[in-house]
């Protein structure tokens, strides 16, 4: 698994978001992103999930152009910023309706990653009335729960407790296990070291620091 | 659903203002009128108004038409970027095509529409029962001359369904795509904006190139909507279809 960032440039409204990125991730590693608010990471990571298309430059996955010859990476779970879900479905309900577009997993899965992270698969509780940590950890099932190549994370770490914090890092090595590109974002410069295996730092839209 | 309780109060409300005015009508002419039908009301609800004449001071635009498409093109307003911050992002990045998607909100504009005119046809059909009124395509001329001023000489099953139903569900299915297509480029007001423009220019204009006019049965009642009319409705659905397909490949999401 490979996925490189050749001279990537975004430009919103004459402001430069990020400015020639040039990184290459592969397979088996954890990527950190490190930076200040609005140093472009969240940005980065739009770029990579293929929601967001570079003003030049470009991202190559396992020699595919996303944006030319793939829209989005081909497999990819994803957390950006805040969870997104429906607020009048249980999480199980949400979870069933992602899982059922690729059709890669079936509900046993879906609960076992459920429960992994403290989460009742069969409460009624609609998401509209969870939690912020709820939400979050919601949020992270629907990103891993496909056993994905290319893991994408930003800040998951915010609103989680103790235990989850748990599951989480043991997940995220298991993924790193089966060689999966993991990039993660995290304000704690402290869980960063411990989570990352490869830190890059990024300030005004530049990686100044690896 | 709950977005359709207003719509269902709001033509139970029109289907009742005229059967007081058919009740209160028979009461002081001391006339018998033919007796009014679900069909009757469904056409009071959905007719439109006449072509305009300018020479005519007494012309009225039909409020219950305007605010009636409105409505519906107020449920249409705000769903893609609601969507978008909702599940839908997600959707999109585990479907991996942004044409897969954008046309499924396609298919939700004609889903979306078909729902209204249940809606509508389901509330009409509660209100006629709950009255004892017959149920039946059976349209009173009578009755639509006195409180609709409208004239016909025959509304058969076929032309109530072809035109009170069919061909207006397909022109607000091509000014939903419309409203959906312009909310993605210049956002959701100035979509819901132009399409209530175009409602309230066909008021005005009478032509058939300005679709708002397909919305109004009594302006195509006297005439054949001809292929050519039905034609250029599905055109425009395939082209803005087209046209948001390709400027959403591009866009980028936040």
């Amino acid at each position: 698994m490979v996925l490189q960032i050749k001279n990537l440039t975004k430009v919103i409204n004459k402001n430069t978001v990020l400015s020639n990125i040039c990184l290459d991730f592969s397979g088996g590693v954890i990527y950190g992103l490190q930076g200040k608010n609005g140093s472009g990471k969240t940005m980065l990571m739009r770029c990579i999930c293929g929601l967001v298309r570079p003003t030049s430059g470009e991202i190559v996955i396992n020699g595919e152009i996303l944006g030319k010859d793939i829209s989005f990476p081909r497999s990819m779970g994803a957390l950006i910023e805040y969870p997104s879900f429906l607020n009048n479905y249980s999480g199980f309900k949400n979870l069933k309706l992602l899982a059922s577009i690729q059709k890669k997993i079936d509900d046993s899965v879906i609960k076992a990653c459920m429960q992994d992270f403290g989460l009742e698969p069969d409460s009624k509780k609609k998401f509209k009335k969870y939690s912020l940590g709820m939400k979050q950890k919601l949020g992270i099932v629907s990103a891993i729960m496909e056993n994905p190549d290319i893991l994408i994370l930003d800040e998951p770490l915010n609103a989680l407790d103790e235990a989850a914090v748990l599951v989480f890092k043991e997940k995220l090595f298991e993924y790193k296990n089966r060689g999966s590109i993991i990039i993660i974002s995290c304000h704690d410069s402290e869980e960063m070291k411990m989570l990352a295996d490869e830190i890059f730092i990024i300030e005004n839209g530049q990686i100044i620091n690896q | 659903m709950k977005k359709f309780v207003p719509l269902a109060v709001f033509v139970t409300i029109i289907c009742a203002h005229l059967f007081v005015l058919y009740k209160n009508y028979i009461f002081v002419n001391d006339i018998i009128l033919s007796e009014i039908t679900f069909a009757d009301f469904l056409i009071y609800v959905l007719k439109g108004m006449e072509i305009y004449n300018p020479n005519d001071s007494s012309f009225v635009p039909d409020l219950t038409w305007l605010l009636l498409y409105t409505y519906l093109f107020y449920l249409v307003s705000g769903y893609i970027q609601e969507d978008l911050q909702s599940i839908g992002k997600q959707i999109l990045l585990k479907c991996k095509s942004r044409i897969i998607w954008w046309l499924s909100k396609t298919f939700w504009c004609i889903n979306l529409v078909i729902a209204f005119y249940i809606c509508i046809v389901v509330s009409v059909f509660i209100f006629s029962v709950f009255i004892n009124s017959r149920i039946s395509f059976i349209c009173n001329s009578d009755i639509h001359m006195i409180f609709s001023e409208m004239v016909f000489n025959n509304i058969n099953l076929k032309k109530l369904l072809l035109d009170f139903l069919f061909i207006p569900m397909l022109t607000a299915v091509c000014l939903s795509v419309m409203q959906i297509s312009v909310s993605l480029i210049w956002g959701q007001i100035v979509g819901f904006v132009l399409n209530v423009v175009v409602l309230i220019l066909s008021i005005f204009v009478d032509t058939d190139y300005l679709i708002g006019n397909m919305l109004m049965p009594l302006r195509q009642i006297e005439g054949s909507l001809s292929l050519n009319n039905i034609g250029f409705v599905f055109l425009m659905i395939v082209l803005l279809s087209i046209v948001s397909t390709v400027y959403f490949h591009k866009k980028d999401i936040y």
